[in-house]
């Protein structure tokens, strides 16, 4: 799950970035509304975390935009400003979610799964592939019953494949929903991760290489 | 007709006004009448006295004198019956004419002051209507409504001397509830982020059961700094709270002493040598709380310190002039736009909000400044940054030298 927060205050963005990217997320930053507007422009984020009163751009602003050209993005908007009036006002703004300063960390990620799961509604908080489970919120994996431990982008990337729903996933689009935007996308963490990840399912295996195109839930 | 006024008798209260000057208007009216109807009448009596009458013919020579014929060839002898005949017939006619006139003259004033009565009640109607409006518009507002405004519209005349004033009053009200919202939307923000930041280290810190000493030291260092920051706004509000009290002993102070104080302390902790400072400091004496005052020149030489470019300059001078002190502080930096230099003194307001800082720092000046009966004014040079003059009454000369005086002294030779 790839999410971007745009907060201009440094140690609250680093903060909720290390929490979030602890959870699993890949994490992107933006101290400024322009900075933000960019981002979203280039990535298809899953979730926007936003604060209400960026600089540059204001946070309506970016609400905005980003509600018209991404139309998937889940836009949860952060504010100091908790008063029912405020949280009307960005609702009616596209937002889908709001959440006010000072906030739970875990009510943040419970928040941002429920809208990645909006996004994209065929999805089950539980993901099931044969006797394979998958859960998101417990970061939870198990085959056959038995537990399987998992590391935070193997963990990921098998959900991106699970989501799918046995469509290919290329490993361009693994990058976009896993990794974040200081990876290079020439490297070879994909095939590095989809390496170790069919060691730790184990046999028979699940996950199919579709050569020349990507990855599946076979 | 009457539906209009059926609904204007349900749109406001008893129209007392307009039924009082109507009534005033009719009776002025009536009284006028009677008296002019009165003249008239007196003076058509008087005219049509046959001595009057004969006398006056006679003397445009239209009649011979009284020995003469009087009514050509009806002329009688005086004296004679058919002459006193005559004379009562005259009478007669005289007096019937009298009774006539006076008659229309009183059916006609009934008639016009019934008509001007109508008139009055219209004129009264159409001269009351704005305050109508003002009246409407004044009970439209409230405190979530304070940008409606009356607008009327018409000659310069007093109803628009009134109109003008209760929207200037709205638009100052409207500015104060604003500037107080701004305040509490602001307040409550800077407040609240310390608490996010504190809130989502400790959380993401603690959610980690396997969080290594060097991490959970990194969330005790950051919770620290935004304490400290916290600390530093608290401060900060209070001070503002204080100096807009503005209670407390007052005492004399020297603002060239405070000012080569705040100089010699700042320029060692914030910025070294990087900002060029120039100062020329004659004695100023003041009468305030030291406290307050020196909290206002520590701010804005902090100011000029930290809104000032790279290699920039700083100069700050205190004159006693006349009944005035002034202190300047000038310094280079960034242009500032017109619109952003009358925002600057309010609370909560950054030029540049990526740099530290709450934006209280001028606020807590143009505060101090106002408890102290002084005046503040900031212009923006063209060529960029800001100079600020503050100006307080002079603390007549020869008065003995207090504590805070003594203070500073001894921190400067000390430094």
């Amino acid at each position: 799950m790839r999410v971007l927060v745009a907060e201009d205050e440094r140690r609250l963005a680093n903060a909720i970035a290390r929490g979030l990217r602890r959870e699993g997320m890949a994490v992107d930053l933006a101290p400024d509304g322009s900075e933000a507007l960019n981002k979203a422009r280039i990535v298809r984020y899953d979730v926007l975390v936003l604060d209400r009163d960026l600089p540059g751009v204001h946070g309506d602003e970016v609400c905005r935009a980003v509600r018209g050209e991404r139309p998937d993005t889940g836009i949860l908007m952060l504010t100091a400003a908790g008063a029912v009036d405020d949280l009307v006002a960005g609702l009616s703004l596209g937002a889908d979610d709001y959440l006010a300063k000072p906030f739970r960390f875990a009510e943040l990620v419970a928040r941002i799964r429920a809208l990645a799961r909006r996004a994209s509604p065929r999805n089950p908080p539980v993901l099931h592939h044969r006797d394979l489970e998958l859960d998101p919120a417990q970061r939870r994996l198990t085959r056959g019953g038995e537990p399987i431990e998992l590391a935070r982008k193997e963990f990921a990337v098998l959900e991106t494949l699970m989501s799918s729903r046995g469509a290919t996933v290329s490993a361009e689009e693994l990058i976009e929903r896993v990794w974040d935007e200081h990876t290079d996308p020439f490297t070879n963490v994909v095939r590095m991760t989809i390496m170790t990840l069919r060691r730790k399912l184990g046999e028979p295996a699940l996950v199919e290489t579709v050569i020349g195109v990507g990855y599946r839930m076979g | 007709m009457r539906r209009r006024l059926a609904r204007l008798g349900h749109a406001g209260p008893a129209p007392t006004i307009r039924l009082r000057l109507t009534v005033l208007y009719g009776l002025v009216f009536l009284l006028t009448g009677a008296v002019l109807l009165t003249i008239v009448y007196v003076l058509a009596r008087h005219n049509l006295d046959s001595a009057n009458i004969r006398s006056k013919l006679q003397k445009a020579g239209l009649v011979p004198p009284p020995a003469a014929p009087f009514f050509g060839r009806f002329s009688f002898s005086p004296g004679s019956p058919e002459a006193n005949v005559a004379e009562a017939v005259r009478n007669q006619l005289r007096a019937q004419a009298l009774h006539q006139l006076l008659i229309e003259c009183l059916f006609a004033l009934g008639v016009m002051t019934m008509i001007s009565v109508g008139a009055g009640w219209l004129l009264a109607g159409r001269a009351l209507a704005p305050l109508r409006e003002i009246t409407a518009t004044a009970r439209r507002v409230s405190v979530e409504n304070l940008g409606e405004r009356i607008g009327l519209a018409g000659p310069a005349d007093e109803l628009k001397e009134l109109a003008d004033t209760f929207d200037g009053m709205l638009g100052r009200l409207d500015a104060a509830f604003a500037s107080q919202r701004h305040f509490v939307a602001s307040a409550s923000h800077e407040l609240r982020t310390p608490l996010a930041i504190m809130r989502t280290e400790v959380d993401v810190a603690l959610a980690d059961p396997d969080a290594r000493t060097g991490e959970l030291r990194g969330m005790g260092e950051a919770v620290r700094e935004t304490v400290d920051r916290c600390e530093q706004l608290i401060e900060g509000l209070l001070m503002l709270a204080r100096s807009e009290a503005a209670a407390g002993a007052e005492e004399q102070v020297d603002l060239s002493a405070l000012a080569a104080d705040c100089i010699t302390d700042l320029r060692a902790r914030v910025h070294g040598g990087e900002v060029k400072v120039t100062t020329d400091l004659a004695p100023a004496l003041t009468r305030g709380q030291g406290s307050l005052l020196e909290r206002m020149v520590a701010n804005l030489i902090d100011n000029g310190l930290r809104y000032n470019d790279p290699g920039g300059y700083l100069v700050v001078r205190t004159v006693t002039e006349g009944q005035n002190v002034r202190l300047e502080v000038r310094n280079g930096g960034p242009v500032i736009e017109a619109a952003e230099l009358v925002t600057l003194t309010e609370p909560f307001r950054r030029l540049d909000r990526t740099r530290a800082g709450f934006g209280l720092g001028l606020s807590i000046v143009r505060s101090v400044c106002d408890a102290h009966g002084g005046a503040l004014r900031l212009s923006a040079p063209a060529d960029g940054g800001l100079e600020v003059t503050v100006t307080l009454p002079a603390e007549p000369a020869g008065a003995t030298p207090n504590v805070v005086v003594a203070r500073t002294v001894t921190a400067l030779t000390k430094s």
